[in-house]
């Protein structure tokens, strides 16, 4: 059992390794390795990659390759000021053309998994943000979760509609005029962003859709879309006008981990344009946690309850945090939940591949202890990877770790 | 359709009954800040403490035979894995040692009269056999194998560890160093098999270090996410941040007094299946201080003014309308409002002369020497 599993998995890596090697053929205008498109390649076979060593044993050609197919996101660490309150209207194209199978089992179906996940993280990461989400179907824009800070309010909501079939056609205009709407009271110093996952290629419009476009522009709302079938003008247009002329926030996928990709790149904060400057204070309360013995009621949903946080401001108790006090209004939050955002702003400087050498300073890696594989046969990696500042050893799993989950280096506190 | 579909299509594996008992993992960080266990005021503290914690982890090791643990010394000038140690590590211990012995005569007088006195057995190195010590009296010849493999490692590795050197560095608090090594070893470990469990457990005598506040804080989100929850048994005044680390992971937070207990504890509060968590009232504590710190001051505030730029917390607005740690110029506007004094009080005075009748009702209430009620908003 546990062998075929793991068969499963090798069959897969080999497969998300060549995915990847397309991807970056892709990007660098569709060229493949002999200058032709990536089409016209010959087929490379992954057993052909395999090869003896001089000692007649795979091992270490395997365990290369196996470290080639963990991916190592190269980050821009260079810190940036980013708007760390944001606020995004998600946008999804629920038209008949999101019935299509290309994406497996449909448009549709993927794309409310794939939303669900971002949605986690994106609170995960901003966890002072607000959400809301728009569904184009029919011709018209249908508001399906209010904007909120509740990631489970939304994905009970995501949930709710994958049952309901995609139908007619979309709107761009109506879904932006709407996004629009939600996002006019929205405070300067918070962004306002839509995200648009877009199936179709036409959109029906009520009117004329550049008028919009320039009301969105001079409201300072920033719209990226992902596209799931091809390249589509007037997208191309909304995102350049919205985004200071910058294109790159128009994309469409490759196939279902690219989608995947482009989500996850949706959750890092944007830079703040020097434009679109507009930095305040913004006065928090940071609420204590009570427990009591005899149940009050709490100023949210009016229900007994036996504990909860008290506002410092006017001391009325609320059930979870962050959120806005229903009595004084003004933000309560977790001091963690600042803290939570502080990795966007402080970037952890990337680890560098240490070069192929006779011989090595390091043993094990600092992190987890684990042993390096003694590659001395094999001269293709030396799968040390190390921290620029500490100058210790990481192995490939500690440094994807380190940079995706962690945000701080075992080596540089240990100093 | 989509329903029949999602089925033939979800990858995902359906997770073994529970009945199944899986592995689990126990990272335990231990504090050995001589100078704080010295501060703890009671003789041969981190030597009970270490009793009650061997036995702990030896009832870990033997609730299921595929159970391991993970022993880190967070030490005053860095952390240290000291269970379970590599050959490179063994190794080198080794030749310390004997080196140690060349100059025993002379160095061991002085060490011993620079640290504290309470530490595990010094003058017994591991080399010399010496089992009768007093520090590793209760390591029997014909203990269970497993118990005595962990117990000699980790004693003879602290013993090592304590009885060096101290650097000339002033120490330091290596907690998040020794969270990050904690979490990137279990990270490992489940990468290698998904089912095992993993909890850790903090022993902590050392007060908070606001300097480490961003490591820290990383190291809780990335046990958040993971689902570890992180024990923490503090053993002197409280620590705000390892509160914060208890309750956002699912964990257990006790603050002990009296030493002599803890086994108990150990046994009890912390050994707590993640999987009963839901389950069980945890015996941690429930008022928590979320408090924030000011950036500039130090201050401890409630309510507080935040940098929409760096997060920064000020507790008063900056004279210079400018944030002292990225720089950027606030809107002028929006801090004149924040300065502006609440309007409300000047409101309510004028709305009592307005009604005189109510006012005289009031004073005279006031003689009378009963309290009006002031309508307020209920909570």
């Amino acid at each position: 059992m546990d062998d075929s599993d793991e068969y499963i998995s090798d069959v897969e890596a080999i497969q998300v390794k060549r995915r990847s090697t397309r991807k970056s053929q892709v990007k660098s205008d569709l060229k493949g390795a002999n200058g032709g498109y990536s089409w016209e390649d010959e087929y490379q076979r992954s057993w052909d990659i395999v090869k003896e060593d001089e000692a007649g044993s795979l091992a270490g050609i395997v365990s290369g390759l196996i470290e080639s197919k963990k991916k190592r996101i190269i980050k821009n660490v260079t810190p940036f000021q980013r708007g760390i309150i944001r606020n995004l209207i998600l946008v999804i194209d629920m038209s008949s053309s999101m019935l299509e199978k290309d994406l497996r089992p449909n448009r549709h179906a993927l794309t409310i998994t794939n939303v669900i996940q971002f949605i986690t993280e994106f609170f995960d990461q901003n966890p002072i943000s607000q959400l809301g989400i728009i569904v184009m179907r029919n011709g018209i824009a249908q508001l399906v979760s209010q904007v909120s800070g509740n990631p489970q309010d939304h994905i009970d909501a995501l949930k709710s509609i994958k049952k309901l079939e995609p139908k007619g056609d979309p709107s761009l205009q109506n879904a932006l005029e709407m996004s629009r709407g939600l996002l006019l009271h929205v405070a300067s110093h918070c962004t306002r962003e839509v995200l648009v996952v877009f199936g179709s290629l036409l959109t029906i419009d009520p009117g004329n859709i550049h008028k919009t476009v320039k009301s969105l522009v001079e409201e300072k709302v920033r719209v990226k879309i992902i596209g799931l079938s091809a390249q589509v003008s007037i997208c191309k247009e909304i995102c350049k006008k919205t985004n200071f002329n910058d294109e790159s926030s128009y994309k469409v996928i490759l196939n279902e981990h690219h989608f995947k990709d482009l989500l996850t790149e949706a959750v890092v904060p944007l830079p703040v344009n020097k434009i679109n400057k507009s930095f305040t204070l913004v006065k928090m309360g940071f609420p204590s946690r009570v427990s009591q013995d005899t149940p009050s009621f709490c100023s949210c949903h009016s229900k007994l309850t036996y504990g909860g946080y008290v506002c410092p401001n006017c001391k009325s108790k609320v059930c979870s945090l962050p959120t806005i006090c229903p009595c004084c209004n003004m933000m309560l939050i977790l001091s963690t939940h600042l803290a939570r955002s502080y990795h966007h702003l402080i970037p952890l400087k990337n680890f560098e591949e240490v070069p192929v050498a006779d011989e090595y300073d390091s043993t094990q890696c600092f992190a987890c202890q684990s042993e390096f594989p003694d590659f001395i046969a094999n001269k293709t990696t030396s799968s040390r990877y190390r921290c620029v500042d500490c100058n210790q050893h990481f192995c490939i799993d500690c440094d994807v770790f380190i940079h995706e989950m962690m945000h701080n280096c075992p080596g540089c506190e240990n100093i | 359709m989509d329903a029949i579909a999602d089925k033939a299509f979800t990858t995902e594996k359906v997770s073994k009954s529970s009945s199944v008992e899986s592995p689990s993992l126990l990272a335990v960080i231990l504090d050995t800040n001589p100078v704080q266990w010295e501060q703890l005021g009671e003789k041969d503290a981190l030597k009970r403490v270490l009793r009650s914690l061997l036995i702990a982890i030896n009832s870990h090791l033997a609730l299921n035979s595929a159970n391991t643990v993970v022993v880190i010394a967070s030490h005053t000038d860095g952390a240290k894995v000291i269970f379970p140690t590599t050959s490179d590590d063994e190794h080198h211990r080794q030749h310390q040692h004997q080196h140690q012995h060349h100059g025993q005569g002379q160095q061991q007088h002085s060490t011993e009269k620079e640290q504290s006195p309470d530490s595990v057995s010094r003058s017994a190195t591991p080399a010399s056999e010496a089992r009768s010590s007093n520090g590793r009296s209760f390591i029997k010849s014909q203990m269970y194998r497993q118990f005595k493999l962990v117990d000699d490692t980790f004693i003879q590795n602290l013993d090592s560890l304590l009885s060096s050197i101290p650097s000339t560095k002033p120490p330091k608090n290596m907690l998040s160093s020794s969270l990050s090594l904690a979490l990137s070893y279990i990270n490992k470990v489940q990468q290698k098999d998904s089912l095992v469990k993993s909890r850790i457990l903090i022993v902590n005598t050392s007060p908070d270090e606001h300097l480490k506040y961003i490591p820290i804080m990383n190291c809780i989100f990335a046990a958040q996410k993971m689902k570890i929850p992180i024990n923490v048994c503090q053993l002197s005044s409280q620590a705000t941040f390892l509160q914060q680390a208890a309750d956002a992971t699912n964990g257990v937070y006790l603050n002990i007094d009296n030493l002599d207990g803890l086994v108990q504890y150990f046994a009890t509060a912390f050994f707590i299946d993640p999987s009963l968590r839901n389950i069980v009232i945890k015996p941690t504590t429930r008022d928590i201080d979320f408090r924030a710190s000011c950036f500039q001051t130090g201050k401890v505030v409630d309510i507080g003014f935040v940098c929409s730029v760096c997060l920064c917390i000020l507790s008063e607005i900056p004279k210079d309308e400018k944030c002292p740690a990225c720089d950027s110029d606030f809107d002028h506007h929006v801090i004149n409002k924040l300065r502006r004094k609440p309007a409300v009080l000047g409101n309510r005075k004028k709305k009592r002369k307005i009604d005189p009748a109510q006012q005289q009702q009031q004073q005279q209430q006031q003689r009378q020497g009963t309290t009006s009620a002031t309508p307020t908003p209920a909570p």
